[in-house]
């Protein structure tokens, strides 16, 4: 997947050659890339300094470019239109290279040393896990735009927030929908149990979910990265099942998918909103046709806000936009309403007030971005998105709305 | 319990197997003969593999060509290992050269990440749909190709360091490096030689292992040469038979592990099995003794 942003920054470095002795010399080191897109570097006058902890690198390194993008464009947007009351943003970025233990580092850092006012990150549910309660503890707010594994908000709070719905949550309406609509009878569940959301979802969400609707299930497990999942699927194929849920990263899933379909599974594929994405889709091939997941995110949705939003941004990749650039664009908006909203001064000397004016700020914020119409909930830190469906159909997501608001 | 699936476990063990001692042989020649330890081995792999999928996919090359980019590929990264991490870098400090090859895995897989991107590719295997059963068995020919091609690579191998000129010259530098350059081996060349036929070893198993995982990633090396490893402790360290059977034993391991129980375990017991070996038959199932280099 390349990058093909006119505006490159210094995260993504001109030449592997110089990318090369950089991962040399810092030996996985977390190191801080100065990330600052041309246009921002080049601004003037006061700053306020928002925080990034992302990933390039490991299995998730394509989303997490997309999310680098994504928070760079947006900040590019807000500072042309004259930044937050008066105040240009200044990003300050590090790479954890998909290390989780880097997290908690590169957080207090950011909140003691780069002394931002927010972080947005990081990537994923594990990363979240370490890095929540230090943002926590340093009383620093924290917005991740990824980090679906349920219940990790809890004892993260005042200063977590996330704008990815958990994955049960938003999955649970799409699947009775489905199991429902296809008289499934029988699953099996294959599941990552590397992985922290797809283990979550795999051994307590789906089980139960199946118990629910009175679906026969049974479990086989992988690991992610796994190089061979021949054994697996054997068994698969031996229980011949009506559906197979794919309860891992989009690309093992597609793996999966792929090795099912060359065994002559055909049953009916089934996944959370963690798949739906353009890596299942563009890894999976014609293995993933008619495989269904819930979905978080409608790049043709509508509304005209967001289509000139999705038009503008894609006139600058020259990429269609998926989901993980538009949550992270819209994270920013999230945080340049906060600021607005609580009256941020930016001045150093009320950081700690201006931390907490943002922390307020985001309980009950509701927001309209990129990626359409969505509302941070009071006190829980959790975002409440439209529940979707989405079908592979001749190689592109088709998405239709099954609950438009909280509470149909 | 199912006999044709335990039967179709029996061959999907004994294919991933035959792909771990495949890297297994590539690694274990290379440390037994000249007791370095090349762990660029796993990422030459990784590299050969995306060379097979660009000469499958995008450069539309038969399978027998593809073969031979691949190995070709694999000779090229080895002779890079050799230069960068061998032939100038002190060896008389025995991690250096081990370190040395670390950092060049790790360019190699920041490099595929960059040029390839993270995702999942799917490898197209031209041989998959000539399948055949038995008894409710479903075996393609590219899993008969993977075992066989395994095998013909091991007797190779043996016949190379027993009967050839090359050979004689790698199992002398193996004995002593200074009675071999006393003797009139060029011992540097015969490094470099070693060195580059395991990286033709690697860009074969590539190819192979490519088909019997369906598809690749930048980070399937660092699993492969894990995996290799064990199964060359189990198997019997340097030497070309054990690698072969602790490869073998490795992918039956993990093949049962997850059939019948849960891939939770699967570390657990290949590397219970590993650390057992190592605690009761230090030089392997099929080693001989623990010997010392002069």
């Amino acid at each position: 997947m390349r990058n093909v942003s006119k505006r490159p920054t210094r995260i993504e470095p001109r030449s592997l050659a110089r990318h090369w002795m950089l991962r040399a010399v810092s030996l996985l080191a977390a190191v801080p890339l100065l990330g600052l897109a041309p246009g921002i570097a080049a601004a003037q006058g006061k700053e306020i300094k928002i925080g990034v902890v992302l990933s390039v690198d490991g299995p998730w390194g394509s989303y997490g470019k997309k999310a680098f993008r994504g928070v760079r464009l947006a900040a590019e947007d807000v500072n042309k239109a004259g930044g937050i009351n008066g105040m240009m943003i200044k990003l300050v970025e590090y790479d954890n290279h998909a290390n989780a233990r880097e997290v908690p580092n590169i957080i207090r850092r950011l909140a003691t040393s780069d002394n931002v006012v927010a972080i947005i990150g990081p990537f994923t549910s594990g990363e979240g896990e370490v890095g929540f309660p230090v943002a926590n503890q340093l009383k620093v707010p924290i917005v991740a735009p990824a980090t679906a594994k349920g219940g990790i908000m809890k004892g993260n709070r005042p200063w977590a927030f996330r704008t990815v719905m958990p994955d049960d949550e938003n999955t649970a309406p799409t699947i009775r929908h489905v199991v429902k609509q296809r008289s499934i009878k029988s699953v099996v569940i294959f599941m990552d149990v590397k992985d922290a959301v797809s283990n979550y979802m795999g051994s307590k969400f789906w089980p139960a979910l199946f118990d629910e609707l009175g679906v026969k299930h049974e479990t086989v497990t992988f690991q992610s990265n796994a190089p061979s999942v021949a054994a697996q699927v054997s068994k698969v194929k031996s229980i011949a099942p009506d559906a197979v849920v794919l309860a891992s990263a989009s690309g093992d899933a597609a793996k999966v998918a792929i090795e099912l379909r060359r065994n002559g599974v055909t049953a009916q594929l089934l996944g959370s909103g963690g798949l739906f994405g353009e890596e299942f889709v563009k890894s999976g091939g014609a293995a993933v046709e008619g495989a269904i997941t819930a979905a978080q995110y409608w790049r043709e949705n509508p509304d005209p806000k967001v289509q000139a939003l999705v038009k503008s941004i894609e006139g600058r990749t020259g990429e269609k936009l998926v989901l993980h650039e538009a949550y992270s664009y819209d994270v920013v908006l999230a945080l340049r309403d906060a600021i607005v909203k609580s009256g941020v001064t930016g001045k150093p000397e009320d950081l700690d007030k201006d931390r907490e004016r943002i922390s307020g700020a985001l309980d009950g914020l509701e927001i309209s971005g990129a990626s359409g119409y969505h509302r941070i909930e009071p006190k829980t830190g959790e975002v409440f998105r439209p529940i979707m469906q989405a079908t592979v159909k001749g190689g592109d997501w088709q998405v239709e709305v099954i609950q438009a608001t909280k509470g149909n | 319990m199912d006999g044709a699936l335990l039967l179709q476990q029996i061959v999907n063990g004994l294919v991933l197997g035959s792909s771990y001692a495949l890297v297994a042989l590539g690694f274990t020649l290379v440390l037994g003969t000249l007791d370095l330890l090349n762990f660029a081995h796993g990422e030459t792999i990784m590299v050969g593999a995306f060379a097979a999928l660009v000469s499958l996919t995008v450069l539309d090359l038969p399978l027998l060509l593809t073969f031979v980019v691949a190995a070709a590929i694999g000779a090229l990264v080895a002779a890079i290992v050799y230069v960068v991490s061998i032939r100038f870098v002190n060896k008389t400090y025995w991690a250096a050269p081990a370190l040395s090859a670390v950092g060049i895995g790790l360019l190699l897989q920041t490099g595929a990440t960059r040029i390839f991107g993270t995702n999942q590719r799917e490898v197209p295997d031209p041989l998959r749909s000539a399948q055949f059963s038995v008894d409710g068995v479903t075996i393609s020919v590219s899993q008969v190709l993977i075992i066989a091609v395994t095998l013909a690579i091991m007797f190779a191998l043996h016949l190379l360091l027993i009967r050839t000129r090359i050979g004689k010259a790698i199992r002398a530098v193996a004995e002593s490096v200074t009675a071999a350059a006393l003797l009139g081996v060029n011992v540097e060349r015969t490094i470099a030689i070693t060195l580059i036929i395991s990286g033709i070893l690697a860009g074969i198993a590539a190819v192979l292992t490519s088909f019997a995982y369906t598809t690749i990633t930048p980070f399937i090396g660092l699993n492969l040469l894990l995996k290799g490893m064990t199964g060359m402790i189990i198997g019997g360290l340097g030497n070309v038979y054990g690698a072969m059977a602790g490869g073998v034993i490795v992918g039956l391991l993990e093949t049962f592990t997850v059939g019948y129980w849960s891939a939770t375990y699967q570390d657990v017991i290949v590397y219970g099995v590993m650390i057992a070996v190592l605690m009761f038959r230090p030089a392997g199932i099929f080693g001989a003794k623990i010997r010392k280099r002069a």
